[in-house]
């Protein structure tokens, strides 16, 4: 949390809708642990990251839902998904992303 | 103020709490706070899960780790741990910046008021113009989770930091020094009263072996050990486990 709380705050403070994704399991080998966090905002800026960069800008899509239906989702991401070839995890790891709109 | 509003603002001026967030089934969503001194808020519509939230929350913040049970998220923030660098010198300068950026709590101490600045040492959370236990006892002692790097070449405030230190109980004791310093240190201490057993707990010469030339890379290679010590690892290569 502390590497994205500042920015977090920063983006309520001028009154974006702000959605945090995170890591809350890993399987095998993952290059972020479980707490890792990436926020992303309204206007589509992306601070912090969840795994090497691999599954990044799938997650910013699932935020963008998630923005507009106020609804938590919980995606899994890795080797063993259908399109592993858009987002397989380099390491040929699993994670598990908790994507959830920011309550100021 | 939500409870995860208050878990992003402990977040950020290094406080403790344990977020405990339901990920699957009716209640998804719904969260409880726990912070260090035990108090909780928000709620989840369920007593048996809240139960089990709670539980849960009170052993991993202390644990300090993220981890999923189950149904249950607990994220957990905590304190990086103090790194107290004694002596004022260069290496303490790059030591500190680099353990800030790693996200520990770095403390610069040193008697010699010209050489313990600010200015010197701009990454430090603070630096103390002060004998070693004049500066410990300011600090609130040494615990469990205080790490100690002894850089000062002086015997005056080496031997009072190490005999205050070895007094206590710190994560983890390293001294600075060539052969023949240790030597001589080891000799002043003994003198001091302090047993064979615990010169071992003493860290010395300080740092991994990694070849490390120039002040920067000496900085590294007492941080690398130190992470190794939070860890429980001793720093070899991986690819040799």
């Amino acid at each position: 949390m502390r590497d994205v709380a500042e920015q977090v705050e920063r983006w309520l403070a001028r009154g974006d809708t702000v959605v945090i994704a995170t890591v809350v399991d890993t399987r095998r080998s993952a290059p972020r642990p479980p707490g890792a966090k990436m926020a992303v905002n309204d206007r589509g800026e992306v601070f912090g990251a969840i795994s090497g960069g691999c599954v990044e800008s799938s997650v910013v899509e699932v935020a963008g839902q998630v923005a507009a239906s106020g609804v938590p989702q919980l995606r899994t991401y890795g080797i063993s998904d259908d399109d592993a070839w858009d987002v397989g995890l380099p390491c040929g790891g699993e994670i598990d992303v908790w994507v959830e709109r920011f309550e100021p | 103020m939500s409870a995860q509003r208050t878990f992003a603002r402990l977040a950020r001026s290094d406080g403790r709490a344990a977020l405990v967030t339901v990920l699957t089934g009716p209640l998804a969503g719904e969260r409880l706070l726990l912070t260090a001194d035990g108090s909780l808020e928000g709620g989840i519509g369920d007593a048996e899960l809240e139960a089990r939230a709670h539980e849960a929350a009170r052993e991993l913040i202390w644990a300090e780790r993220s981890e999923r049970r189950g149904e249950l998220f607990v994220d957990v923030v905590a304190p990086g741990p103090r790194l107290l660098i004694f002596g004022a010198v260069e290496y303490a300068s790059h030591l500190s910046r680099y353990a800030r950026l790693a996200g520990w709590r770095p403390y610069v101490i040193d008697p010699r008021a010209h050489f313990a600045t600010r200015e010197r040492f701009p990454d430090a959370l603070e630096v103390l113009a002060a004998w070693p236990r004049e500066a410990i006892a300011k600090l609130g002692g040494i615990d469990r989770s205080t790490y100690i790097a002894v850089l000062t070449h002086d015997p005056k405030i080496d031997d009072e930091v190490l005999l205050a230190a070895l007094a206590s109980t710190p994560a983890y004791i390293g001294a600075m020094g060539s052969k023949r310093a240790q030597q001589a240190r080891r000799e002043r201490l003994l003198a001091h009263g302090v047993s064979e057993a615990d010169l071992e707990r003493i860290s010395a010469p300080i740092g991994l072996d990694l070849g490390a030339v120039g002040a920067e890379e000496v900085a590294i290679s007492i941080l690398a050990e130190v992470i190794a010590q939070r860890h429980g690892h001793d720093g070899g290569r991986r690819w040799q486990r």
